[in-house]
């Protein structure tokens, strides 16, 4: 992995609350200085996975080992997009069994995505273009992962 | 990374997973060779697909080798599984460059098919990686 060229991304920043659910029903939210909104679209998707698969694990053992490791991939993402793991203010519900909540992970999975791909089509940033295109790409393989769950 | 070469390494590493998609259908059976066949056509239109791309920059087009290098003998349904799996996760990679130097109209369709590439080799039995062809080689030394 080619740690330098993600590196370049550190933007600083701390994402807290969650705008998965809003930036999932507005993919294209109203032009505003890149600079300022990007940060928050790009790490927070990963931010509410890290939450949810912290609340699933803790609520299904069962599923702990097995979603462990795409807890930590999310993780990746997050340092690799310069953000923080910071999930006090997020509330996540989980579904009440547990293959419920393996189909609520798959669909987060999806969503998060789809958010990273289209910001990978308006960035213009050729190295953060790779990034979130490789991101987008991890996030839609969990899903046959999450599938063998089932 | 140019354009070209990005698009350069795409057709080759298509090549190849064409090559090694012939390979993999032929030790499946059943579905699974189903599968395998029908990737095998796609990542020869996404061949034909980049190479006319290609050409139409001016730049040479790479020419399909007549054998490529398995990473690992290929004698079991197993053993092919595991090479579908290499050659998508493989080209994850290259499509991400490709939709950093591509156009706009190839970035999105590099990212849609690093997508699929990445998604089906978690189908292929892979585990699923932070970032899909990154690390590839040290994966495949330790198998």
């Amino acid at each position: 992995m080619d740690l330098n060229r993600r590196q370049v991304l550190g933007l600083g920043l701390t994402v807290t609350a969650g705008g998965f659910l809003a930036a999932c029903s507005s993919p294209d939210p109203p032009a505003a200085a890149p600079t300022e909104q990007t940060p928050n679209l790009l790490a927070t998707p990963d931010l509410e996975l890290i939450a949810l698969y912290m609340a699933v694990r803790s609520a299904y053992p069962a599923l702990d080992a097995s979603l462990q490791a795409i807890e930590e991939q999310h993780r990746a993402h997050l340092a690799a997009l310069g953000g923080e793991v910071s999930i006090e203010d997020i509330d996540v519900t989980v579904a009440t069994t547990s293959a419920a909540a393996v189909e609520q992970c798959m669909l987060a999975e999806r969503r998060a995505a789809d958010i990273h791909q289209a910001a990978c089509l308006r960035s213009a940033d050729s190295v953060e273009v790779r990034l979130l295109a490789l991101i987008s790409a991890s996030e839609a393989s969990h899903v046959p992962a999450l599938e063998r769950l089932l | 990374m140019s354009r070209s070469t990005a698009l350069a390494n795409v057709v080759a590493a298509e090549d190849a997973a064409v090559y090694g998609y012939g390979i993999v259908a032929g030790q499946l059976s059943g579905r699974a060779a189903g599968r395998a066949r029908r990737a095998l056509r796609a990542h020869e239109q996404m061949r034909e697909r980049w190479a006319t791309a290609l050409a139409e920059t001016g730049e040479p087009v790479p020419a399909p080798q007549v054998a490529y290098a398995l990473p690992f003998p290929v004698y079991t349904a197993r053993a092919a599984r595991q090479l579908a799996a290499v050659i998508d996760e493989r080209l994850v990679g290259w499509y991400a460059d490709l939709a950093a130097a591509g156009t706009s109209d190839e970035r999105g369709e590099a990212v849609s098919w690093g997508r699929t590439c990445a998604t089906r080799a978690v189908a292929w039995g892979a585990s699923p990686q932070a970032f899909p062809g990154e690390n590839i080689e040290a994966q495949t030394n330790d198998e």
